[in-house]
This record gives C-alpha cells, sequence and structure tokens, in this order.
C-alpha cells in the first residue's frame, strides 16, 4: 500500500516501523489494526512531507523520533490485546506476566485488572490460612500450658475434670515403660505446649513480613480500581 | 526517599497532562475537524503543547471508544487517504461542561497560591509531621 507513497531511500525505514507497530498490536481484530496502521502510515506521510531536514533518511529519521516507540502509539490498546492474547493460549505465561505487573507496578490500564484480581484471591486465600493456622496454634498452646499447670500442681483436678466431661484420660508426655510420673508428665506437656505456643507465635512475627511483603500489589490493585472509578 | 519523591511527582505531571491534553484535543477539534498530523501541528504550534506525537493516538481511541469523538476516511490531494475525527453532540456537550470547569479550576489553583501565606503556613506543619511519622516507620 506504501509503494508510491515514500521515496525509496527510506521506505523500508517506514516498512520497518509500522510492522514492529504492527507486533505490538497482535491481539487486536484485524479491521482494528488495519485501520491503525493506515493512520500511522499518513501519519508519517505528512509529517515526512512537513519536515525540512534535507537528507530524506534524516527526515524520517526525525518524523519517527517525533512520533515515538511503537508502544507509545498503542499504549491503551495493549492491555486488552494482552488479556485477550492470555484468553487465546498461553495463559501462564499472562497470569506470570500480571504478576509481575502486580509486583512492578507497570502503569498498563484496566483490563489487566481481571487477571491480576485472580491472583490476589489466591494469595487472599493463603493469607487467611495462614494465620489461622498461627493463631490456633498459639490457642492450643496457651490451653495446654494452663492445663499441664494445673496437672503440676493437683494431677487429681485433672483427673476428675476429664471424668466430668465424660473423656478418656489421655496421658500427655506418658512414656511408656517409665513409670507413672505425673509431675514428669506435666512438665513435659508444658514444654510441649510453650513450643506449640512459641512456633504460633513465630508465625504471627514472619507473618508480619508476608504483609508487608503481598500490602504493595493489594494497595496497588486498590489504587487503580479507584482511579478506575474516578474515572467513570 | 528523594528518588521515589522524583518519580512521583513525575507521575502527577504525567497524569496532569494527560487530563489536559485530552481537554486540548476535544477543544481543537470543537473548532474543526482534525486528521491525527494537523491536530498535532494545531496542539504543538498554535498552542504550545510539547508532545510525543503518537500519545494522541491512543487518546483518540478512548475518545472515540467513549462515544465523544467520530472518524471517517477521507482521499487527500497528495499522499494517502487521512482519517478525519470530530467530536460527536455527546463530545460537544461533554467538552462545553469540561472547559467550563477546568476554568473554575485553574482560577481556583491561582487563587489559593495568591493567598497570604499564613494560612498555608498554619495547615502546613501538620502534613510535614504526618509524613515525617509514616517516614520513620
Amino acid at each position: 500500500m506504501m509503494s508510491e507513497t515514500f521515496p525509496a531511500s527510506v521506505k523500508k525505514i517506514v516498512a520497518d516501523y509500522l510492522e514492529r507497530l504492527r507486533g505490538h498490536l497482535k491481539g487486536v481484530n484485524a479491521k482494528d489494526q488495519d485501520d491503525l496502521l493506515r493512520e500511522i502510515e499518513s501519519h508519517i506521510y505528512e509529517s515526512f512531507r512537513n519536515r525540512s531536514e534535507k537528507d530524506e533518511v534524516e527526515r524520517i529519521l526525525a518524523v519517527l523520533r517525533h512520533l515515538g516507540e511503537p508502544a507509545e502509539v498503542v499504549s491503551s490498546r495493549l492491555p486488552a490485546a494482552m488479556v485477550d492474547m492470555g484468553r487465546k493460549k498461553k495463559l501462564p505465561m499472562y497470569i506470570l506476566a500480571g504478576v509481575l505487573i502486580a509486583l512492578v507496578g507497570l502503569p498498563l490500564g484496566g483490563s489487566a485488572l481481571g487477571l491480576i484480581f485472580g491472583m490476589l484471591g489466591g494469595l487472599l486465600g493463603f493469607l487467611i490460612g495462614y494465620f489461622a493456622v498461627a493463631i490456633s496454634l498459639v490457642f492450643a498452646g496457651l490451653v495446654g500450658m494452663v492445663v499441664s499447670f494445673i496437672y503440676l500442681v493437683s494431677p487429681t483436678f485433672i483427673y476428675k475434670l476429664v471424668g466430668w466431661l465424660g473423656g478418656e484420660y489421655v496421658q500427655i508426655g506418658h512414656i511408656p515403660g517409665l513409670l507413672h510420673n505425673p509431675t514428669l508428665e506435666a512438665i513435659i506437656a508444658l514444654i510441649a505446649s510453650l513450643v506449640l505456643a512459641g512456633l504460633g507465635l513465630l508465625m504471627l512475627w514472619g507473618g508480619k513480613h508476608i504483609l508487608r511483603g503481598l500490602s504493595f500489589p493489594f494497595n496497588w490493585t486498590m489504587e487503580k480500581v479507584r482511579s478506575l472509578t474516578k474515572k467513570k | 526517599m528523594t528518588k521515589y519523591m522524583t518519580s512521583d511527582i513525575e507521575n502527577k505531571l504525567i497524569q496532569l497532562r494527560k487530563g489536559i491534553l485530552e481537554l486540548a484535543i476535544m477543544g481543537a477539534l470543537y473548532r474543526e475537524r482534525h486528521y491525527g498530523y494537523s491536530l498535532v501541528r494545531v496542539l504543538t504550534v498554535a498552542e504550545d503543547i510539547p508532545l510525543k506525537e503518537g500519545t494522541i493516538y491512543p487518546l483518540l481511541g478512548r475518545l472515540a471508544k467513549e462515544g465523544l469523538v467520530a472518524s471517517e476516511w477521507s482521499e487527500s490531494q497528495q499522499g494517502p487517504p487521512r482519517k478525519y475525527y470530530m467530536l460527536t453532540p455527546e463530545g460537544r456537550q461533554t467538552y462545553e461542561t469540561m472547559s467550563g470547569e477546568f476554568r473554575r479550576l485553574v482560577a481556583l489553583v491561582e487563587r489559593s497560591a495568591a493567598r497570604p501565606a499564613k494560612r498555608a503556613a498554619r495547615i502546613q506543619p501538620k502534613k510535614l509531621q504526618i509524613r515525617r511519622k509514616a517516614n520513620d516507620e
């Protein structure tokens, strides 16, 4: 289509630029693709005709420099195309890209959001599970400590308590073959409870770092959503 | 920290320019129809807005998607056909509302910058304090 439009010396440069532009439009439907390529070619032509550089190659390079990189020309169409492609094939690649976008915070528009929301949902599930485990560990540890402390002071009370509850008494910390020794058992149970609670606290403490690490993608997404809703 | 602040300012400027550029495009199309290159000429030469020419195409695409701008291909006497853009009736109305609002905002910014420093000084320290606290963490 551009055979007579440009002099031979610059034809290749223009064709190369348009080809790179086309590369950025994968996933955009063919009609829109052609429309934009024709429009940009027309722009290049007008600009080329109106610039003053004497050397043609120099002039076309100035034209393209002023026009900007192909990515800039198509920037608002990029995210939609990306999501479209992801639906067709190579989904894991685009999920990975989504993660990177979420982490690096590339300012791509709203259509990548769907992708990111899915991942954030997964992360949220993980977080909830993580903290549920941590809290139950701490809780179990505390209860264990109270029970074993009472057992240390008064074993009979625990026997009675278990009897009231209708359960069967399980010896925590009982080592088969050793003599029945309530004090030793209580101390072993106490240590076990302490370890449990400590583990839970450690998880909670570590969770702080996980939260800090994950807060960025969450905040970024919220920011994006806010700016999108504002636009409407 | 300073690096972050600089990119923060750059970000804000980009946002500001984008919004204003959209309004400027609509303003140019309000007066007459344009093809991409003539629109760039009007904005950069006549109105002196520095801009990478290619950036108007995504903006035009968005305005078209929102139904504010319509386009049609038209043969040129020289070279390939041109794609002309014009405001739709809805676009004209949107431009009128937005430019009115824009003028009000500009007046507001200028008024508050011209206001005596006394009032600004009263607000400023509190803001700084909050900032510093957030930074310490």
